[in-house]
């Protein structure tokens, strides 16, 4: 028990060793492709070369198609997946569960649910649609910490009833878009879908502006991440006050996912995958939140890469893609840890 | 703890005077809720109006809504609560877990999947088809779900968790063919959300036999099932044969699955709850559980098909839609207890 923390405390302390050092390499040389890839690839190819004159120039075709519509693109499929992965980790290391992230404890059903309500009363404009996401994600949140709330160690318990509460809520939101006109529906069940089509500038400008105030408020709050790591007594005595901590990272945590679902509809598993994977990459050093990070951006880029060209014709949306990719990781996880761990 | 269970498990604390009310009761309500079904909806009917349009139909509207709607509906809901309350029981005796459910686990998502592949891809209608389509699906996902499950050790969270996995991908494979066809759109948009509205009774001939084997199958397996509860090696040594038990119990869940899911598409959480309310009536022997959870589920499909017509009538919401909100509290009353797998 003793010695669980105090190599806890030297670990986060320990300067970044070689292996760490070319895995956080990797990692950026790996964000910068997926970032260049996604302002070359689409209808039209562009060279990669090409795509970066055109960042400096101020008019033209090529400037307009790179600047104007991939970029904006681009840049929202980084923040926003770096954003979901922050939310994960967050909600994974105060669960104390692999798979306690907010996708698969119903917050993302939520605040498509909070989006619905507004989409199918005749509310059109993005802010209000959005406003409503983020509510409808802060009180799923409650309402699941109040279902689990004095029944005990976390463990696999929030992870079933966030199942249960997700079904319902999902239910909801099957009756909201068969009620509602087709073309809300339509467009509503694409949205549904977790789609970054037709971002541009200004859908994705507030967000990434808001996410990355949220992710320095996160930044700047995580020493109280570290001691929640290390377990509550643990982090008590070392001078942390836990429960206010713990309510303030949640508060963030939240934040990230239901805004990033309101900007562009619930993204399953890159929020539960994303931490996994950083981990592996980085095991627990002090850059993990870093590593966290930009693992989810180059998840989410891919995915939406992957969804745009997959099938020639056809744009997927991005949600579709982790859907399924995710959706096969957590399989393997589940059997991988299964063997190890209950 | 053992004993606890054993105890429990004890059929001779079901006396037969027991045995025989909760039968009546079961049956008793069972005819309550086809009543109900029948003769609540929009429009109320009288029971006499609904006998007279069996065997006296004169054409009238309200005798046309009996025949067209009520009965086939009536009827459907019946057939769809029989499968999946005997589905969940099944699964939940053969995996010892207190959380399988056919919609928890995957199957339904499978048969979902092998519709929309049906429907969007190559361009079927004809009920048989969708239906054999939907078998297939469930079946590989049954299977699927059981390899997964026994490749992480046979833990019961690990089953759940492989299930919930599995439903995502099959989902998301779902959601991809149904946005890339327009057409299979609309079509599955009402089907998914589990409606028995709309079904012609000639669906019958095919879904009759096949729920009807199903369900003798549960049925027969029964008593396999409640010594499987005392372990598999126990069990291998009382003469149980495991082998031929899971394959029973994975096509029996199949049939009544597959069916289901395609009569009225994916109905989630029912398999849950039934079996948990038979087992709070008759105690932990299999043999009285997946019977009672049979009726169970067919008389609160009945009752919930009926609440989605006249809750916000004259539109409806879908059976599938009610369930959830009805059976999904189970998985989070379940989930809040001490040791939630355990059955």
């Amino acid at each position: 028990m003793n010695a669980a923390p105090r190599s806890g405390i030297r670990r986060l302390r320990r300067p970044l060793d070689r292996r760490a050092r070319w895995a956080m390499g990797i990692l950026v040389v790996a964000v910068l492709a997926a970032f260049l890839a996604s302002l070359s690839i689409g209808d039209r190819l562009i060279s990669p070369i090409r795509v970066v004159e055109a960042l400096f120039e101020t008019q033209g075709g090529v400037r307009m198609v790179v600047v104007d519509w991939r970029l904006p693109r681009a840049l929202a499929a980084l923040f926003f997946g770096a954003a979901l992965a922050l939310s994960g980790t967050v909600f994974q290391t105060i669960t104390r569960n692999p798979l306690g992230s907010p996708d698969v404890i119903g917050l993302t059903t939520g605040a498509y649910t909070g989006a619905l309500i507004v989409m199918t009363t005749g509310g059109s404009s993005g802010v209000a649609v959005s406003i409503a996401a983020i509510l409808g994600g802060f009180a799923t949140a409650a309402l699941v910490a109040a279902l689990v709330a004095g029944r005990g160690a976390l463990g696999y318990r929030i992870v079933i009833v966030g199942i249960g509460v997700s079904a319902v809520l999902a239910a909801v939101n099957a009756w909201m878009l068969l009620r509602a006109r087709l073309e809300v529906a339509v467009s509503a069940s694409i949205w549904g879908a977790g789609s970054l089509n037709g971002v541009g500038w200004q859908q994705a400008l507030l967000p990434i502006v808001i996410v990355s105030v949220l992710i320095v408020l996160l930044a700047l709050s995580r020493r109280g991440l570290w001691l929640i790591e290390l377990g509550d007594d643990i982090g008590t005595s070392l001078g942390g006050r836990i429960n206010l901590t713990k309510a303030g990272l949640v508060a963030i945590a939240v934040g990230l996912c239901a805004v990033v679902t309101a900007a562009i509809g619930p993204i399953a598993f890159v929020a539960l995958a994303a931490p996994h994977l950083a981990k592996l990459i980085v095991k627990n050093g002090p850059l993990h939140l870093v590593a966290t990070a930009l693992t989810g951006a180059v998840l989410l880029s891919a995915a939406d890469i992957i969804g745009q060209n997959a099938i020639p014709g056809h744009a997927l949306p991005v949600g579709v893609v982790t859907l399924v990719l995710g959706g096969v990781y957590l399989i393997f996880l589940v059997v991988r840890t299964a063997r190890q761990r209950f | 703890m053992t004993s606890l269970a054993r105890t429990r498990r004890d059929p001779s604390r079901s006396s037969a005077g027991r045995v025989a009310l909760v039968v009546v009761l079961a049956a008793v309500a069972l005819v309550v809720a086809a009543g109900i079904g029948l003769t609540v909806g929009t429009k109320l009917v009288g029971i006499d109006s609904v006998i007279d349009a069996i065997v006296r139909f004169d054409g009238s509207d309200l005798q046309l809504v009996v025949r067209e709607s009520r009965i086939p509906r009536t009827v459907f809901g019946l057939l769809v609560g029989l499968s999946l309350g005997a589905a969940g029981a099944v699964m939940q005796g053969l995996t010892r877990n207190a959380l399988a459910d056919p919609g928890i686990l995957g199957v339904n998502a499978g048969a979902s999947v092998a519709v929309a592949v049906a429907v969007a891809a190559l361009g079927i209608h004809d009920f048989p088809a969708l239906m054999a389509a939907a078998l297939t699906g469930a079946l590989v996902a049954t299977i699927g779900v059981v390899l997964l499950g026994s490749a992480g050790g046979g833990s019961p969270v690990t089953l759940v968790l492989a299930g919930v996995a599995l439903a995502a991908v099959l989902g998301g494979l779902t959601t991809a063919l149904v946005l890339l066809n327009p057409h299979a759109f609309l079509q599955m948009r009402s089907w998914e959300s589990g409606a028995l509205a709309g079904r012609d009774l000639s669906i019958l001939t095919v879904a009759g036999p096949t729920i009807a084997v199903g369900l003798v199958l549960a049925f027969a397996i029964t008593r396999s099932l409640d010594v499987l509860a005392l372990g598999d090696d126990t069990a291998a040594a009382l003469g149980v044969r495991i082998g031929p038990l899971r394959t029973g119990a994975v096509a029996s869940v199949t049939l009544l699955a597959g069916t289901a899911t395609a009569v009225a598409g994916p109905v989630a959480f029912l398999g849950l709850a039934a079996p948990h309310i038979a087992r709070g009536i008759v105690g932990s022997s299999q043999k009285a559980i997946v019977p009672l959870a049979a009726v169970i589920g067919a008389i609160v499909v009945v009752l919930g098909d009926v609440v989605g017509r006249v809750v916000i009538a004259p539109q409806e919401v879908p059976v599938g839609i009610v369930m959830a909100f009805v059976a999904a509290p189970f998985l989070i009353w379940i989930g809040r207890r001490r040791n939630p797998v355990q059955l």
